[in-house]
C-alpha cells in the first residue's frame, strides 16, 4: 500500500486540537514518482479541507525522508508547509510494526504531529530585532538547529535530537545577548540622528 | 583616515573563508577546532559583514522551512586587512623577542 493509498481514505486521517491523527492498515512503501508528479500535493491539500482549521489549507508538500532502520520496520517524517504561514510543521508515523501488518494500527502516542524546533524562537526574532540582524545572525542558527535535528531524527538517534535541540537554543540565546547591546546602540543612533 | 581593526576571531573567520572559499557559518565553526562557538559566529560574521570584509548570499532550501541557508566569502578588502594583520602581527612578534632577547 503506497502512503498517498492512506491519504486518499478520508478516514484513515483524522485531525483534532491535538494534531493529525493517522491509522494505517499496512506497510506502506514510498513512491518518489508521487512527489514528482504532484499527486502528493494534491492528495494532502484534499485531505485537509473540511477540517476544523479550515485557514490551514496546504500549500506544498515539500520533502518526504523515508528511512529503514531495521528489517520490517520504517519510519516515515512527512513535511509540508502550510500556505500563508511559511512554516513547516512534521508528522511523525511511529514505526511501522510487522506484527500489526494486516490489522488496523491506532498510533499510541497522542499528538504525532511535531512543530520543527525554533518555530517560537524565530517568531520571537522577528518581532524582536530588525530584518537584517534576524536575516544575518539569528536565522542562520534557527536553520542549523532545524537541519541538525532533522538529521539526528532521520539517524533515528533520539538523545542526539534532545541533545540539538538544548545546544540549538543555547547558541539562540547566546547570540541573542551578544547581539543585544549593537542592536540596542544601533536603534539609540538611529533616534538621536532623527530626534537632531 | 580610520585603521581597519581584526580581533582574532575575525582573523580565523577570514583565514578559513580565505583558505577555502565559501562556507556556511556551521561549517566555520567545525573548521574551527572549537575556537568558534555556534552562538557568536553569526554575530561575528554580520560585524564583519557591517565592516566590509565578508559577504554573503542565500542558498534557497526546497525543504519547506522558509529559512535559506547563508554562504559567507571574504571580500577582497576583506583578503587584504588580513594580509595587513598578519604581516603587522608578524613584524611586532618579531620586534617583540629581539626586545626579549637582547
Amino acid at each position: 500500500m503506497s502512503l498517498f493509498d492512506i491519504f486518499d481514505s478520508w478516514d484513515d486521517l483524522s485531525w483534532s486540537d491535538e494534531g493529525i491523527q493517522i491509522k494505517y492498515e499496512d506497510r506502506f512503501e514510498l513512491l518518489p514518482e508521487d512527489l514528482k508528479s504532484g499527486r502528493a500535493r494534491k492528495i494532502l491539500k484534499r485531505t485537509m479541507i473540511g477540517r476544523p482549521d479550515r485557514s490551514k489549507e496546504i500549500g506544498k508538500l515539500t520533502k518526504i525522508i523515508a528511512e529503514q532502520f531495521q528489517a520490517g520496520a520504517k519510519r516515515l517524517i512527512l513535511r509540508f508547509e502550510i500556505k500563508g504561514d511559511n512554516h513547516s510543521l512534521a508528522i511523525f508515523l511511529p514505526d511501522d510494526q510487522s506484527s500489526d501488518v494486516g490489522r488496523e494500527f491506532v498510533p499510541a502516542s497522542p499528538p504525532p504531529l511535531q512543530i520543527p524546533p525554533g518555530l517560537y524562537l524565530r517568531r520571537l526574532a522577528e518581532f524582536l530585532f530588525s530584518r537584517k540582524t534576524y536575516d544575518y545572525i539569528l536565522a542562520p542558527i534557527l536553520r542549523d538547529l532545524c537541519d541538525e535535528y532533522c538529521e539526528a531524527l532521520a539517524a533515528n538517534r533520539p538523545w542526539k535530537t534532545r541533545w540539538v535541540r538544548i545546544r540549538g537554543y543555547w547558541s539562540f540565546w547566546s547570540a541573542v545577548f551578544a547581539q543585544l547591546p549593537i542592536s540596542t546602540v544601533k536603534m539609540v543612533y538611529k533616534i538621536w540622528q532623527a530626534t537632531r | 583616515m580610520d585603521i581597519p581593526r581584526l580581533s582574532s576571531k575575525e582573523a580565523l573567520i577570514l583565514r578559513l573563508l580565505v583558505a577555502k572559499g565559501e562556507m556556511y557559518g556551521l561549517e566555520l565553526v567545525n573548521d574551527s577546532g572549537g575556537d568558534l562557538k555556534r552562538g557568536t559566529v553569526y554575530v561575528t560574521l554580520g560585524r564583519m559583514a557591517d565592516k566590509g570584509y565578508v559577504e554573503s548570499r542565500t542558498v534557497p532550501q526546497d525543504d519547506g522551512s522558509g529559512m535559506p541557508k547563508r554562504l559567507f566569502q571574504a571580500t577582497g578588502y576583506g583578503t587584504r586587512v588580513l594580509n595587513a594583520w598578519e604581516l603587522a602581527s608578524a613584524a611586532l612578534n618579531e620586534g617583540g623577542s629581539s626586545h626579549v632577547f637582547v
